[in-house]
């Protein structure tokens, strides 16, 4: 489980494993897949849909504590709304990264 | 859709009555995992759906068991404002928490929205456990004390409307016309309930004992006096031994009942009034209350020079009242004799009842319609007129319970029918013999004799059927006149039934338009179309709870050679 995530978790539910773990598990899971869509979004060059997937993954990152992943997110949408492909690649790669340390 | 896994456990909260279920909306089995695992930390029963349609379907399910919404603002299939505005039209006010993780400074003006709605508040994705369930916590106990006060309101509204009802139960008919003398009456309470009381009882030969009581205050405490005096004096005129001679007499027996049942609880101001129009004479006591006012000819005389009265009923406990505290007053024929409580002096034009009725213009106002009343025949509904022509005169904010209460000998006007009728098939059956009667007797073509006896069963049975609820019909009378006007038979009708649609149809309305008004008419179940062939013209108005329907009954042979006029 990332530090980061561990720790946030805990802290907001009390130490419960059970939660901690189902909901770790749910978000490693999401942010994997929301990674491949934005990745194929950016590839298409549908900047509504990147912008949405950008936006989900911030909020789920935030749920999880998994803040390095909400701070690619937050850029992968500015750099959507401009319609700006090079930037948006460098964040979806930065998506990715924090994806696969999860 | 919702995962079987939540479904399973948190809408198990639908069935339970202890404990808060909120609901969560969010396409993000995440978002709806994370928060509600919170609530379930915190002793809330959470039940979480993916989309919009699921949550409308739950809400209705649940029938106003959510305690509170968590939902997300951008979702998938809809707009979470849009989802607020369904919302509404299921439960006006449940609180709905937007969680979002879009950025207040990003522009987007979503705090805007989610603050045009009162129940609506803002939490950001990222919110720390403690602060969501303090602010959830918050916001749900503070709906609960409203929805609380709210059913207490309701709850104390229909006692109060019950207590109400019987408090008009208790009262004597608005208006009453014998051979020998009238009374009529406005009252009205500053709520629902009043602490102003009447009481008009015949009694000996031609007698009439009139009582107005004013208990001290208002609301429910003076209503529940009110009912305790109301039924003593019921009591008290039924009672055997010495008769009832003097307005002291009535005093003292109220003062003993108020020192034996309401002691240190309440007193009252009273108008105690012994009317014997075949002697032309009213003695009558003040017991704190505004003297009685007596209008001659149009005009108010000062009845009690020498200030005779005493203290109100009840207000100090060794109090008698002699008869040096009774004022004797002759009345000419005409003579009309007000009485009123203080809350008179309370109709105010402001709310907060800076700008009072001035004491001269109230003087001066019952002088005058008291005198034009009398000559035309509409005493009846004098109170109301009276209380119409402050409320014209900007004064229409009651600030206290109010009563006024004419009375007098019954003058037969030359060329005027006026009678009062109770609201009952066979006293609406009796008054149009009576009424036929009169006009034969002043020698009306036997055809207007018809058509005023149409009309008026008509109207009556009319207002019977629908001016008045079973409960209030009991009590309910009518009052009328009749006279020839322009030649014809002019029929006004007065009762304090419910509102009747407006209508004016005068001569020269096309039939078209007549036709309309009266299916409106019967829309509201006052439909007559049979009117339509007897009548002219119809007028019809409303002041202070009193409809006032005047007929232009058309004169001449009913064989079709009726005119309008003669």
């Amino acid at each position: 489980m990332k530090k980061c995530c561990e720790e946030y978790l805990n802290e907001q539910f009390g130490g419960d494993p059970d939660v901690v773990s189902e909901i770790y598990g749910e978000y490693a899971s999401s942010a994997r897949a929301k990674v491949a869509e934005a990745a194929s979004a950016l590839e298409s060059g549908d900047w509504q849909l990147l912008d949405r997937i950008a936006h989900t993954v911030k909020g789920n990152a935030l749920a999880a504590g998994d803040q390095a992943m909400a701070d690619a997110a937050i850029e992968l949408r500015k750099a959507a709304t401009l319609k700006d492909a090079a930037e948006s690649a460098k964040f979806v790669a930065a998506m990715s990264a924090a994806a696969e340390g999860l | 859709m919702a995962e079987s896994k939540e479904s399973g456990e948190q809408r198990r909260g639908l069935d339970l009555r202890d404990r808060i279920s909120i609901l969560v909306v969010d396409d993000e089995k995440l978002i709806r995992l994370t928060i509600g695992a919170r609530l379930k930390a915190a002793g809330y029963y959470a039940v979480g759906v993916g989309s919009v349609d699921e949550a409308v379907k739950v809400m209705k399910e649940a029938r106003g068991g959510f305690g509170a919404i968590i939902t997300d603002i951008m979702m998938g299939d809809m707009d979470g404002f849009v989802f607020r505005d369904i919302v509404r039209g299921i439960d006006p006010a449940i609180p709905i928490f937007f969680l979002t993780a879009l950025d207040p400074e990003e522009g987007s003006g979503f705090l805007r929205r989610i603050m045009e709605d009162p129940m609506s508040y803002y939490l950001p994705k990222s919110v720390d456990t403690r602060v969501l369930i303090q602010r959830v916590r918050r916001v749900i106990a503070s709906r609960r004390v409203e929805l609380f006060i709210e059913k207490k309101m309701q709850d104390d509204a229909k006692s109060l409307e019950l207590a109400a009802n019987i408090q008009k139960s208790m009262l004597p008919v608005r208006a009453m016309m014998t051979p020998r003398g009238f009374y009529t009456t406005w009252w009205r309470p500053m709520d629902v309930v009043s602490g102003d009381l009447y009481e008009a009882v015949p009694f000996g030969t031609g007698c009439y004992l009139y009582v107005l009581g004013d208990i001290q205050g208002h609301g429910t405490s003076a209503a529940l006096a009110m009912t305790a005096v109301q039924s003593f004096l019921k009591h008290l005129v039924r009672r055997e031994g010495k008769p009832i001679m003097s307005p002291a007499d009535v005093a003292n027996l109220l003062q003993n009942f108020f020192r034996t049942n309401l002691a240190d609880v309440s007193y009252m101001t009273a108008l105690i009034c012994i009317h014997r129009p075949l002697l032309g004479n009213v003695t009558w006591i003040s017991c704190g209350a505004p003297d009685l006012v007596v209008v001659n000819g149009g005009e108010s005389v000062d009845v009690n020079p020498e200030h005779r009265g005493g203290l109100p009923i009840g207000l100090m406990p060794d109090t008698i009242y002699t008869e040096r505290d009774v004022v004797s007053t002759s009345l000419e024929r005409t003579a009309a004799c007000i009485c009123f409580t203080d809350g008179l002096f309370e109709l105010s034009r402001d709310e907060d009842g800076s700008d009072k009725i001035p004491d001269d213009f109230t003087r001066r106002l019952g002088d005058e319609l008291t005198a034009a009343m009398r000559e035309d025949g509409s005493m009846m509904v004098g109170p109301y007129r009276f209380v119409h022509a402050c409320s014209e005169s900007g004064y229409e904010k009651i600030g206290d319970d109010t009563t006024v209460l004419v009375f007098g000998a019954n003058v037969e006007l030359d060329g005027i029918y006026e009678a009062t009728i109770p609201l009952s098939p066979d006293d609406i059956d009796r008054a149009a013999q009576e009424l036929a009667g009169w006009c034969r007797r002043e020698g009306w073509p036997e055809d207007d004799v018809s058509r005023v006896q149409l009309v008026l069963e008509e109207k009556l049975m009319n207002v019977h059927d629908h001016g008045f609820n079973d409960r209030d019909r009991l009590h309910a009378v009518v009052s009328i006149r009749l006279r020839r006007r322009g030649g014809g038979p002019e029929l006004t009708v007065w009762d304090d039934g419910t509102q009747e649609p407006p209508m004016r149809v005068t001569e020269g309305d096309s039939s078209t338009t007549f036709d309309k008004a009266n299916m409106e008419m019967r829309d509201h179940g006052r439909g007559r179309l049979m009117v339509r062939e007897l009548c002219f013209g119809i007028q019809r108005m409303r002041y202070a709870g009193m409809n006032e329907t005047v007929y232009h009954i058309k004169t001449g042979d009913m064989s079709g050679k009726e005119g309008m006029q003669e």
